[in-house]
C-alpha cells in the first residue's frame, strides 16, 4: 500500500517533469528541432517514421516532430493565456466584490449566476465564430467565458480572509483597498488560486486544442497540437503517426497538469485524500 | 419544497433572458455588420441598405433584440442564411440523431463511471485501484477529437469491427421514422438488421463521448463511496450480518450516487460541446455537424439558434437534477 505522502510526492514529481519538460521544449524548440516547423522536404511526404523523420511527415512532406515542438509554442502559449486572462480579471474584480461588499458584490455575483448557468464551451464557440478563426481570438474567448470562475472562486477565498482579525484592523486603519488586495489578500489565497489556476490550465489547454482542430483556432501554416491532429485526420487511416503523435503531446501536458493540481490539492488538504 | 421550485422557475426565466441576450450580443455586435456579411464582397451600399431595413438592423439594438426575443417565444428563430429554412425547423429535424448519441454517451458514461468507481472504492488502495486511478485522470487528459481518431484507426481501420462514418449502412433501407431514433424505430419495426446497422454505427462516436464523462464519474463515486462505506450505518448493517451485495448496492451505493447526480447536469455541457466536435469526425448527420458547418458559413441565426437551445435546454436540466437532488435527499429540503 502507498503512503499517502509518496503517493502525493509522485504526482507532484511526475507533473512537474512533465510540465517542466514541455515548458523547456518550448523555449529552446528552435534548439531541439531537427528543422524549422515550416520546411518542406518534397521528395518525402507522408513518409512514415524513420531515422530522417523521427515521426514522420505530413502531406508536403513537413518533419512531424519539429511541428510538435514548435507547436508547443502556440498549444502552451494558449493555455497559459486563456488561465492568465480569466485569473488576472476574474481575480482582481472577484478580490473587491470580496473586500467592497453591499451592492458591488451583489451585482457580481448575480453576473457570475448567468455567466455560470450557461454551457461556456458552447458560447466559447459562438464567441470564436463571432469574432473571427483565429488562435488569440479563441484564447481571448476561452479567457474572457473563465472570468465567472475565478471571479466567484477569488471573491469566496477574499471573503475568508475579510474576516480575518488584522485585515479587520487594517481596514480601520484607513489601509486602502488597493493595499489590502496586495498585502492581505493575495498572498492570503494564492495557494489554493494556484491549484485552480493548475486544473484549469489542462482543461483549457484541450479546449483550446479542440477550437484548433474544428479549424476555429490556429490557422496554417502555424503548428499547433489541435491542429495537427486535424491536419492528419484524412489520412488516420494509412498515415496513423501524423494525428498520434501531437495527440500523445495533448495528453501529455494536459496528465502533467491535472497530477501537479491534484498533487497541490492534497499538499494543501491533506484531508481530502478521498478525492 | 414546492416553494423551492417555484423560486427556481422564476429564477429560470431571468436566467433564459440573460442566456439569450448574451448570444444576441455575441451574434449581433461582434461581428461588425450582419448586412454586410450577408451582401458579399462586391455589394452595391444600395443593397446593403436593403438588407439592414430588411433584417431591422437599422433600428435601435434594444428594439432589435426585444423582436428577436418576441419571435423566439412565438417559436421564430429566424432563417438560416445558408438553407433558407427556419432555423427551428432545422434544429428539431436533427435533433433526433445528436440526442440518440449523447443519451447512449450519458448511459455509457453513466454505467462505466460508476462500475469503475465503486470497484476502486471497494478496493482502495490496491492495484486495482491504482490503475483505475491512472485510467481515471488519462480519460480527464484526453482531447475527445483525438480519442475518436485513435478508435477509428483501430476499430475500423486495423480490427475492422466498426463500420465506417455515418449513422446508418447507406444499402440498407432505414426503419419508418416514428420517434427518429434509429435505435428504436429499427426495434418498432422488428427490423434487426437495421439495429444491428444503427448500433454498430452508433457504438464508436458514443464510446468517445462517454469516455469523456466516465473519468470525472469515476473519481467523484469512488470518493463518495469511500465516504459511505466508512458511516456508522454501514458497519452497523455488517454487524446484522446482512449480505455484503446489498450492503454496498443498497446502503452504500444509494448515497454515494447523491453528488453523481449533480455533475451530471454539469456534463451536458461538456457533452454538448463534445458533441460539435466528435460528430464532425465520424460525419454524424445531427445538430453538431450542422452547427459546424453553420459556423463556417457565418450562418448566425443557426449559431444564435442552437446556443440558446443548447442553453436553455442545459439550464432546464440542472433545474431537474436540483429538483431530483431535492427528492432524493430530505436534507436539503430545508435550506432551499
Amino acid at each position: 500500500m502507498m503512503q499517502g505522502s509518496a503517493k502525493r510526492r509522485l504526482m507532484l514529481v511526475v507533473g512537474g517533469a512533465l510540465i517542466g519538460f514541455w515548458i523547456v521544449i518550448a523555449l529552446f524548440a528552435p534548439l531541439v528541432a531537427p528543422c524549422q516547423p515550416n520546411d518542406i522536404d518534397l521528395d518525402a511526404y507522408l513518409a512514415a517514421p524513420s531515422a530522417a523523420h523521427l515521426l514522420g511527415t505530413d502531406e508536403v512532406g513537413r518533419d512531424i516532430l519539429s511541428r510538435v515542438i514548435f507547436g508547443a509554442r502556440a498549444s502552451l502559449l494558449t493555455a497559459f493565456g486563456v488561465v492568465a486572462i480569466g485569473l488576472v480579471v476574474g481575480g482582481v474584480l472577484g478580490a473587491f466584490a470580496g473586500l467592497i461588499g453591499g451592492w458591488v458584490d451583489l451585482l457580481a455575483m448575480r453576473f457570475v449566476d448567468l455567466m455560470l448557468s450557461m454551457p461556456s464551451l458552447v458560447l466559447a464557440l459562438a464567441l470564436t465564430a463571432a469574432l473571427g478563426p483565429g488562435i488569440e481570438n479563441a484564447m481571448l474567448a476561452l479567457g474572457i467565458l473563465s472570468v465567472p470562475f475565478y471571479l466567484r472562486f477569488v471573491r469566496s477565498q477574499t471573503l475568508l480572509v475579510r474576516e480575518m482579525e488584522y485585515v479587520k484592523w487594517s481596514e480601520q486603519a484607513g489601509a486602502s483597498l488597493w493595499f489590502r488586495l496586495r498585502r492581505h489578500v493575495a498572498p492570503n489565497i494564492a495557494g489554493p488560486v494556484v491549484i485552480i489556476a493548475t486544473l484549469h490550465c489542462g482543461a483549457a489547454l484541450l479546449a483550446g486544442a479542440a477550437l484548433s482542430f474544428i479549424g476555429l483556432g490556429a490557422q496554417p501554416p502555424l503548428a499547433e497540437w489541435g491542429a495537427l491532429v486535424s491536419a492528419g485526420r484524412h489520412y488516420i487511416l494509412d498515415q496513423w503517426w501524423y494525428s498520434l503523435f501531437p495527440g500523445v503531446a495533448i495528453l501529455s501536458v494536459s496528465v502533467g497538469l491535472n497530477l501537479l493540481g491534484d498533487g497541490l490539492r492534497d499538499l494543501l488538504d491533506p484531508q481530502g485524500d478521498a478525492s | 419544497m414546492i416553494g423551492i421550485v417555484i423560486r427556481r422557475l422564476i429564477a429560470l426565466v431571468a436566467i433564459i433572458i440573460g442566456v439569450t441576450m448574451v448570444t444576441f450580443l455575441i451574434a449581433r455586435v461582434i461581428p461588425g455588420d450582419p448586412a454586410l456579411l450577408l451582401a458579399g464582397p462586391n455589394a452595391t451600399p444600395d443593397v446593403v441598405a436593403k438588407i439592414h431595413e430588411q433584417l431591422g438592423l437599422d433600428r435601435p439594438l434594444h428594439v432589435q433584440f426585444a423582436s428577436y426575443l418576441d419571435g423566439l417565444i412565438h417559436g421564430d428563430f429566424g432563417v438560416s442564411i445558408v438553407t433558407r429554412r427556419p432555423v427551428l425547423e432545422e434544429i428539431t429535424s436533427l435533433l433526433p440523431a445528436t440526442l440518440e448519441l449523447m443519451l447512449t454517451a450519458m448511459v455509457l458514461g453513466l454505467f462505466g463511471g460508476v462500475s469503475l468507481g465503486v470497484a476502486a472504492a471497494l478496493y482502495r488502495n490496491r492495484w486495482l485501484d491504482h490503475v483505475i486511478r491512472i485510467l481515471s485522470v488519462t480519460a480527464i487528459s484526453m482531447p475527445g477529437f483525438w480519442i475518436a481518431l485513435v478508435l477509428l484507426y483501430l476499430f475500423y481501420g486495423v480490427l475492422g469491427w466498426a463500420p465506417g462514418p455515418g449513422r446508418f449502412d447507406p444499402l440498407l433501407t432505414p426503419p419508418p421514422s416514428v420517434t427518429g431514433f434509429l435505435l428504436v424505430d429499427s426495434l418498432l419495426a422488428l427490423d434487426f438488421r437495421a439495429f444491428a446497422s444503427a448500433a454498430s454505427h452508433l457504438a464508436l462516436p458514443a464510446i468517445t463521448l462517454a469516455v469523456l464523462s466516465i473519468g470525472a464519474g469515476m473519481r467523484l463515486v469512488r470518493g463518495s463511496m469511500i465516504e459511505a462505506l466508512s458511516q456508522d450505518y454501514i458497519r452497523t448493517a455488517r454487524a446484522f450480518g446482512l449480505p455484503e451485495r446489498k450492503i454496498i448496492l443498497s446502503y452504500a451505493l444509494k448515497n454515494a450516487l447523491l453528488p453523481f447526480i449533480t455533475v451530471f447536469g454539469l456534463e451536458l455541457a461538456s457533452l454538448i460541446f463534445g458533441s460539435v466536435v466528435i460528430e464532425s469526425i465520424f460525419s454524424w448527420p445531427g445538430l453538431g455537424s450542422f452547427v459546424l458547418s453553420a459556423i463556417f458559413a457565418l450562418d448566425f441565426p443557426v449559431i444564435m439558434g442552437f446556443t440558446v437551445c443548447a442553453s436553455v435546454v442545459y439550464v432546464f436540466a440542472n433545474l431537474l437534477v436540483d429538483i431530483v437532488y431535492l427528492l432524493l435527499d430530505p436534507r436539503v429540503r430545508g435550506i432551499g
